[in-house]
């Protein structure tokens, strides 16, 4: 039996089951592939996947459905067609819509709530099982997961000894938690919940903090960093920046991991040096990653990319906020894939999930 | 730091005495099985006998541990001052005649959790800057937290290999690691009472959610939208937050039976969508009841295109309402859209069928030519 629990909090978008866990074990297999290390960090984890997409998807796909359904009936006249044209919209752009509709859910309706609900109940479950199995339980947050974790962490931890309706932060900490590209500022701009400010919570591994030890990857160019970026520096833990760019999609939580920085300390963190990492082995799995990223041009890019800065407007509402970050982060993907294209570099783990 | 502060002077003396204790061994410490070796990382080999000793300390561990559990599980625990003082006092101990234990502190001293750390600063005299202290978990008292794991947290030390090394490296993560879970699996009992409460709560609000996703009547994203700013300070608490005991409702559309008596023959009955501009349903009550401000579209010939009125909702599921006034009036059912397509075609072929049959019966459908 497993002596590490790995909860896993997926990001934006539809994910299947037994999804997250494959694009977390690819990214820590190229990472060890990278390190010329052949090392089965299986043999004491096990990955639990919370799936909120689920509910999210079923909220999306009902309303969608029953909408549409209202024009198949040849009923498609004032409000209704309105209605039916945002809900023909839903089917059309499946990125855009899927992706922003999930940060309006989660950030500004009380589905919030409603996801935070089954996240900590999931938790407690989680925790009190590992209790008597003697399991360490860490987490792992991608992503809109990041606000997740983050908003019902601070909902349920207080700090000191806790009470009858919330865990301790001197004794009930989470082991560790990996948070890869934290978004929990700007979703906490939107909700805006007492409590759950990430730079002053009980998210944290300082003291009065609800971690032994944090880990935050934020990539330099990853457009979901622009806005309201995560900058609280774990005590414990450490931050990575990683800024290599490997494929159009740099907000991809398997080319986070391939990262040898990122996944390979994920590793040494639960197997210390019983995985073979050692500082030599590390250094040079950095050198070959770098070697396959996106190098040419790199004034160019960053002139795009300061394009893209600029193009983010100080937010107006909150709606308009996020619909701005996606469409930058369309375009910015579109960018860089027309200088991959150039670059003849294909793309090294594609992913549709952000 | 904010423990601390409830000690008497008497316990921190036994602290400082204890640590005195640690301090003077470390300098009498036989060294001689302890090899760094600076390479990238910072080895420290140590031998079999200092593991045993290690061994033997967990063992302890694992003892109490049983005594606890039987005395948890007797009832016992909670009342127990006395028997918990001997717990204590088996602790202190078994902490105590751990021989190798200066040498180990030192090689825990980087791994061990720094959230449990609590400075020695209080004691003055400097002693706080090198030494650090671990409140052992919450089996102790407050006021018997002087029993305490001693760290020197300026040491460096990376790892520990066994012996000659030829056996699989053994870290110095896994071995704090492994005392922490010795250490935990003491309160393991106690941890699961307090963690049963939290997880009532938190499971009466998910049930609660549950009821609300299954049972409430469907709202569009307009409608949540609507609903979240009316309960806006509510999901702006610090605490989890069940669903929204009423549900609110703007320019819901829906599909509606309509029935219109004085209608032009062969138009009274029929299906037409309608509006609820505004809308109010409390999902929550024994009996769920809702009202609506409805407006149905209506392509007859007779009567005005938008006729206003009321909707009534029954149980989450069920309404009816009447639009329009005198000749042009219209009674309407109201099925809930989601049930409503579900099995829309064959549910609707049934149901026309089923009133066509039901407005024959009616004398007013009767007597029309």
């Amino acid at each position: 039996m497993a002596n590490n629990l790995i909860i896993l909090v997926h990001g934006m978008g539809t994910y299947e089951p037994g999804q997250m866990t494959k694009e977390v074990q690819a990214g820590l297999d190229k990472s060890l592939e990278f390190a010329g290390l052949d090392f089965d960090y299986m043999q004491d984890v096990e990955f639990y996947e919370h799936n909120y997409g689920i509910m999210l998807d079923g909220i999306r796909k009902k309303e969608s459905e029953a909408l549409s359904e209202f024009s198949q009936l040849g009923i498609n006249t004032g409000v209704i067609a309105k209605l039916n044209d945002y809900a023909t919209n839903l089917s059309s752009d499946k990125f855009f819509y899927s992706h922003l509709l999930d940060v309006i859910y989660y950030g500004l309706t009380m589905w919030g709530e409603r996801l935070r609900s089954n996240f900590i109940n999931d938790l407690i479950a989680q925790k009190r099982a590992g209790l008597f199995q003697g399991k360490r339980i860490h987490i792992l947050g991608y992503s809109l997961g990041t606000a997740l974790i983050n908003d019902s962490l601070s909902k349920i931890y207080r700090d000191g000894d806790g009470d009858d309706q919330h865990f301790s932060t001197d004794h009930d900490k989470i082991e560790k938690y990996w948070s890869i590209a934290n978004v929990s500022r700007i979703i906490h701009a939107l909700n805006d919940i007492n409590g759950a400010d990430p730079k002053t919570n009980v998210v944290t591994d300082n003291i009065g903090g609800c971690i032994k030890k944090m880990t935050v990857a934020a990539h330099k160019y990853d457009p979901f960093m622009l806005v309201k970026p995560y900058e609280r520096v774990p005590v414990n833990g450490r931050f990575h920046h990683p800024s290599g760019i490997t494929q159009a999609n740099t907000h991809d939580l398997t080319g986070y991991l391939a990262h040898p920085e990122i996944g390979l300390n994920l590793i040494y963190d639960l197997y210390s040096t019983e995985s073979g990492i050692d500082a030599n082995n590390l250094a040079s799995a950095i050198e070959k990653h770098k070697a396959t990223t996106f190098n040419n041009d790199l004034a160019n890019l960053q002139t795009l990319w300061d394009d893209l800065v600029d193009s983010i407007d100080a937010p107006i509402i909150a709606i308009d906020n996020a619909i701005h970050l996606i469409d930058s982060v369309k375009a910015y993907q579109q960018r860089i894939e027309s200088l991959l294209f150039a670059d003849n570099l294909v793309s090294m783990m594609p992913g549709d999930n952000i | 730091m904010k423990k601390l502060s409830h000690l008497n002077r008497t316990h921190k003396m036994g602290m400082l005495l204890l640590l005195l204790t640690f301090s003077l061994e470390s300098v009498a410490a036989e060294l001689s099985n302890i090899e760094i070796v600076e390479t990238n990382v910072t080895y420290l080999t140590c031998d079999k006998t200092e593991l045993n000793k290690l061994n033997t300390l967990f063992t302890d561990i694992d003892k109490i541990t049983k005594e606890m559990a039987v005395l948890d599980c007797q009832g016992k625990f909670e009342q127990k001052n006395e028997l918990s003082k001997l717990v204590v006092e088996k602790m202190r101990t078994s902490i105590m005649n751990f021989n190798g234990f200066t040498e180990f502190a030192t090689i825990w001293s980087d791994y061990v959790n720094k959230g449990r750390m609590v400075s020695l600063d209080t004691l003055g005299e400097g002693i706080g800057q090198k030494i650090k202290l671990i409140v052992l978990p919450d089996i102790l008292p407050i006021e018997n937290q002087d029993v305490a794991i001693v760290f020197d947290p300026t040491e460096k030390c990376k790892n520990v290999k066994i012996g000659d090394g030829t056996k699989p490296f053994v870290s110095c993560q896994k071995v704090s690691e492994n005392l922490e879970k010795s250490l935990d699996a003491v309160n393991v009992f106690r941890k699961d009472k307090r963690y049963s409460k939290i997880a009532l709560h938190a499971a009466l609000i998910e049930a609660d959610w549950k009821n609300f996703m299954q049972d409430s009547m469907f709202q569009t994203s307009l409608d949540v939208m609507v609903t979240t700013w009316i309960y806006s300070d509510k999901w702006k608490q610090a605490d989890l937050q069940g669903p929204p005991p009423i549900q609110f409702f703007a320019l819901h559309p829906t599909l509606v039976y309509s029935y219109m008596p004085d209608a032009s023959r062969g138009e009274e009955a029929k299906p037409v969508p309608a509006i609820e501009w505004l809308g109010i349903n409390w999902w929550k009550n024994r009996l769920p009841l809702g009202i609506s401000i409805t407006s149905l579209y209506n392509d007859r010939p007779d009567g005005k295109e938008f006729p206003l009125g009321l909707t009534l909702h029954i149980d989450n599921k069920y309404s009816f309402g009447v639009v329009g006034k005198g000749d042009d009036q219209i009674i309407f059912f109201n099925l809930d859209i989601m049930d409503w397509f579900s099995d829309k075609s064959k549910k609707y072929d049934k149901y026309e069928k089923e009133f066509n049959e039901f407005k024959k019966g009616l004398p007013h459908s009767a007597n029309k030519p």
